[in-house]
């Protein structure tokens, strides 16, 4: 049996306004910038708030000495920044220089630091609700430099912590 | 550096680096820690401790440009550094010496690395030879 016209119509209205109401944003829904980057082939978050410019990648000058966790230091405007081959700390193959790099200048506690990643994909505001903070089913490195988890372009993305970044360079 | 330069000293606010090669990168190092540069094959070299940068490897032979500085000492013991080439003597603003990286802390005291400077806008790194040279006694 058919609806009736008055029926459909009534039934049509209500579909598009539980369509509405699924797409309906809460402003006041508590935000999270993320930065997403792809090192070594893999997509990865950091928070946005840690990231204070994203440069094209110029000359980066090695130190005869420094572990292999760094490229070298770079000259930003007259400061001297070191530039972290974070890959390699990821477990990740090395970094390779394309097109698409960029140097990351990350600030955690007034400490600076460039990183290299193969691109920038993405820095948008995300709900924190969304964040999951279970790290568990991520294999080492990552696990023990991640504080959770995010979902971007359909997949799973690992969200790094720049405080165990930084202590495991300590 | 002008001859003007040559009479700035750290009491002005400059200090003089010797700028110098060594296994390919640049290294900025305090005049004032240098008794004498040499030629690298005096016989008289050889009574000394020879410094050798971990990074370098022991067999490589040193290239005909290289120069020896000695080291400059309280205690009489000399302590030379063979290095690639001396490129140039300079007098540079303390005010334009740069900290070395933070995150680079364990490289900074185990290879007595204790700031930067920028030469020709490209990062130099300064190497602290008295120290160094203490802690490869």
């Amino acid at each position: 049996m058919f609806p009736s016209s008055d029926e459909k119509y009534r039934n049509l209205i209500k579909e598009a306004q539980q369509l509405a109401d699924d797409n309906v944003v809460d402003v006041n829904e508590r935000q999270v910038q993320l930065m997403f980057f792809s090192v070594g082939g893999y997509p990865f978050a950091l928070h946005g708030s840690n990231i204070r410019e994203i440069l094209h990648i110029g000359q980066i000058t090695t130190i005869p000495g420094v572990s292999e966790l760094f490229l070298g230091v770079i000259n930003i405007r007259g400061e001297i920044d070191s530039v972290l081959h974070l890959s390699r700390l990821l477990g990740c193959k090395p970094f390779i220089q394309t097109p698409k790099s960029r140097i990351a200048i990350a600030v955690l506690d007034g400490i600076r630091t460039g990183i290299a990643v193969d691109s920038v994909d993405n820095i948008i505001d995300v709900a924190i609700r969304t964040l999951d903070h279970h790290v568990a089913s991520l294999n080492e490195p990552v696990r023990s430099l991640a504080c959770g988890q995010v979902s971007f372009e359909n997949q799973i993305v690992p969200l790094l912590d720049l405080k165990q970044i930084y202590s495991r360079l300590a | 550096m002008t001859p003007d330069d040559s009479q700035k000293t750290s009491k002005d606010g400059y200090i003089r680096l010797l700028s110098v090669m060594l296994s390919g990168s640049r290294f900025g190092i305090d005049a004032d820690q240098i008794e004498r540069i040499v030629p690298p094959n005096r016989d008289d070299l050889h009574h000394n401790t020879i410094l050798r940068p971990p990074f370098i490897a022991p067999e490589r032979v040193p290239p005909p440009q290289s120069v020896a500085l000695i080291v400059k000492s309280d205690n009489g013991m000399k302590k030379v550094l063979i290095v690639d080439s001396l490129q140039d003597i300079l007098t540079v603003p303390v005010a334009d010496l740069r900290p070395f990286p933070p995150l680079m802390a364990r490289e900074r005291e185990a290879l007595a690395y204790w700031g930067m400077v920028l030469i020709d806008d490209k990062p130099v790194t300064l190497l602290d030879l008295t120290r160094w040279s203490c802690q490869c006694s």
